[in-house]
């Protein structure tokens, strides 16, 4: 056992958030280590774990004071990272629960943001929003829609000393830790109940097993929003618990300026960090040659991705990229995880680089198989897929994959992922209909897709349809919804999916048209109803004759099935098909999609490899006219 | 500093830089969510007129803006 482990003993079933704080503030109070904010305009703040333990205090003495008691939910809608930690801690820390919310984009659809806002805040039963001064003028509507909504406070409200606030209670290990709602917007939304419990079990495996943390040395750094799983567990509850020292660049600054990222690990001598893949691809993107010759990588040893399917192609080139600022390909560190788990599920091993399996995509499609390609198969094979590694489950925990009649699948045949272990999580707030699908008496149903080779993991897809664009989840109804309400397109005729792009995934959306010859704005209207209510632009709009899109014999449509034929090209037999609006920029739009479908089809190992593959196909022709 | 023109002109450039977006007239008085360019990208593009201009444009600040006629007189009055 490490010295680490007998002083925090974080796998002791007793374990609470409170006491693990208190316990880093005694052993590491005092140090250089704690939390260091930078600001939009350059600056910074730092508070060492002390600071934090007397403002929790301080701050959660008023909410006390307002009436708020242990068990009781209060949302967070805190868009400053700062102000964020500070006050979720002060719920957390008195048993109080938080919500963490998302704050209203720029540029974004108030009215669907309030709609959003306004159903997760009906689940989870709040009685009090903690927000700040610069986002609350938009958010008073919340109070009139809500009716347990008693009020809104701002946490710049909260100075001094609370008067009359009453002793807290002691938080127990059962006692709920926060509620998770998903990111994204979804018709009903579903709380994870994350308790003390389970938080202590993961940060445990992630921590000592995932990370082989050391506190004196790690430096963490972070722009991943606050009220997003991996944000708040991974990179505020876990270093917070362990005494690591963090770093938080605003979330803002990071899309804005994607290049901070890595400018901050530098100069910080950042240890860790993570992101989901499409901050990959915007990073590489844009830091440009004299960018990179002013940062050294060499001090960062893990460089995770998660939270959305990883592109083997956006990972290589980003390693590429940075490799001559001193990036090591063995810091790239894929894993998996979600908020039923409490966080993370799988991680893949510290001291090597990314592996991929490629397997043949016929065997995928036709018999759910995963089929590997050795050396010369890639190449005779009519298809191959690569998938990126996502490691073994975490000690104590157990990955199965079942068939859909619950039956264990042996290795290389592909299923639903089970997840089974201490940190999954209590189930969904007052969702019992929910909680019984999902938490089952053989584990957690992830609803994703996936085969074990060697009891290590390769996540292939997703069983529950639901398309991550941005690191947000989205129903594909909420968006086939929007389609299906524009004028000209048939009711409950639209699929809405995602396709691998060449950086991230992209909207697709297919639509059955009630004339045979459409409005030649149709699509435009499409692209205008789903951007104006959920800010999301689709990459393709299709639109197809009625009755074209595959169907099940009781007429349910069938969504898997549109996205096969739509990446092999065959969507609709002649259907009007548009691939952008944008006129010059149609070009580039059909230049993707061909490219995208050629990778699917095709081998996806080497974007250098596609051209050779060309060439022979080329010379193979030649060959045979011969 | 920079007058209007100018930052249709830089807006324009940022677009295609960051998103392929290629508009070959844009009104002063266009509604940025009406442009086809997503959130995430909007942002990249602010981040690249931030760079291209040399000053910051606060959060809070941006989340007011509406038309490139406000994002005009935003950049104006932190030059």
């Amino acid at each position: 056992m490490s010295t680490l482990e007998r002083d925090l003993n974080p796998g002791d079933p007793n374990w609470t958030l409170p006491a693990a704080l208190e316990h880093v503030v005694a052993s590491r109070g005092d140090s250089n280590a704690g939390f260091t904010f930078l600001q939009a305009d350059g600056s910074e703040r730092h508070y060492s774990f002390a600071d934090i333990l007397a403002e929790v205090r301080r701050r959660g003495r008023h909410l006390l004071a307002k009436g708020l008691r242990k068990g009781d939910r209060v949302a967070l809608i805190i868009p400053d990272s700062e102000d964020f930690v500070l006050t979720f801690l002060a719920a957390a820390f008195h048993g109080i629960v938080p919500v963490p919310m998302f704050p209203p984009l720029s540029f974004g659809n108030l009215d669907g943001y309030i709609s959003a806002s306004e159903r997760t805040l009906k689940a989870a039963k709040v009685s009090l929003l903690l927000t700040s001064k610069q986002v609350q003028s938009v958010l008073w509507s919340l109070v009139d829609r809500v009716p347990q909504l008693d009020s809104l406070v701002c946490v710049e409200n909260l100075t001094g000393e609370a008067k009359d606030a009453p002793e807290p209670e002691v938080v127990g290990p059962d006692d709920l830790a926060f509620l998770q709602f998903t990111s994204g917007s979804t018709a009903a939304p579903k709380g994870v109940m994350v308790s003390n419990r389970t938080l202590g079990a993961n940060l445990h495996a992630i921590m000592i097993h995932g990370l082989k943390i050391v506190p004196e040395t790690d430096v963490a750094v972070s722009w991943l929003p606050l009220y997003h799983d991996m944000g708040l567990i991974g990179f505020m509850l876990a270093p917070l618990c362990w005494g690591v020292r963090t770093i938080y660049i605003p979330t803002l600054s990071f899309v804005k300026h994607p290049t901070t990222w890595m400018e901050t690990v530098s100069k910080y001598r950042g240890t860790i960090t993570f992101a989901p893949n499409f901050a990959f691809a915007l990073a590489a993107r844009r830091t440009n040659l004299k960018k990179l010759s002013a940062i050294d990588l060499s001090s960062l040893r893990v460089l995770g991705c998660g939270a959305e399917p990883n592109h083997p192609a956006t990972l290589r080139a980003f390693t590429d990229h940075f490799a001559p600022a001193g990036l090591k390909p063995e810091a790239l560190l894929p894993v998996y995880g979600m908020a039923e788990a409490t966080l993370a599920m799988a991680f893949s091993r510290l001291d090597e680089s990314m592996r991929t399996d490629i397997i043949d995509g016929e065997l995928y499609a036709d018999e759910a198989r995963a089929h590997a390609l050795v050396n010369g198969d890639a190449e005779k094979a009519a298809s191959s897929l690569e998938y990126v590694i996502c490691g073994r489950a975490l000690p104590e925990h157990e990955v199965v994959i079942i068939d859909e009649h619950g039956k264990r699948l042996p290795d290389r045949l592909v299923g639903e992922i089970v997840f089974r272990g201490p940190s999954v999580a209590v189930g969904y707030f007052e969702d019992p209909a929910n909680t019984e699908a999902v938490f089952t008496a053989d584990g957690l149903r992830t609803g994703d897709l996936g085969y074990l080779v060697d009891g290590e993991l390769y996540v292939t897809g997703r069983k529950k349809d639901i398309i991550i664009l941005n690191g947000r989840n989205y129903d594909p109804q909420t968006v086939e919804w929007l389609a299906a309400d524009v004028e000209g397109v048939r009711k409950g005729n639209v699929i809405a999916f995602s396709r691998p792009g060449t950086q991230t995934e992209e909207l697709v959306i297919v639509a059955e048209t009630r004339s045979d010859d459409p409005a030649p704005e149709l699509a435009q209207q499409i692209r205008e109803a789903v951007r104006q209510e959920l800010f999301l632009n689709a990459a393709d709009v299709v639109l197809v004759k009625k009755g074209s899109l595959p169907k099940t014999s009781s007429g349910k449509l069938k969504r898997s099935e549109t996205r096969r034929q739509y990446l092999d090209g065959q969507l609709g037999g002649g259907g009007v098909r548009t691939l952008g609006h944008q006129g010059p920029a149609l070009t580039v739009a059909k230049h993707l999609a061909r490219s995208m479908v050629s990778r699917v089809r095709h081998s996806v190992r080497h974007r250098a490899s596609d051209l050779l593959s060309a060439l022979r196909t080329q010379l193979d022709d030649a060959n045979r006219s011969d | 500093m920079s007058d209007s023109q100018e930052i249709i002109e830089l807006f324009k450039k940022a677009a295609w830089e960051v998103d392929r977006k290629e508009f070959d007239t844009l009104e002063l008085d266009a509604k940025i969510s009406e442009l086809g360019i997503d959130s995430v990208a909007m942002l990249e593009v602010i981040g690249y007129l931030e760079e291209e201009l040399d000053v910051h444009l606060p959060d809070e600040k941006i989340a007011r803006v509406q038309s490139l006629r406000d994002l005009s007189a935003l950049i104006a009055e932190v030059s």
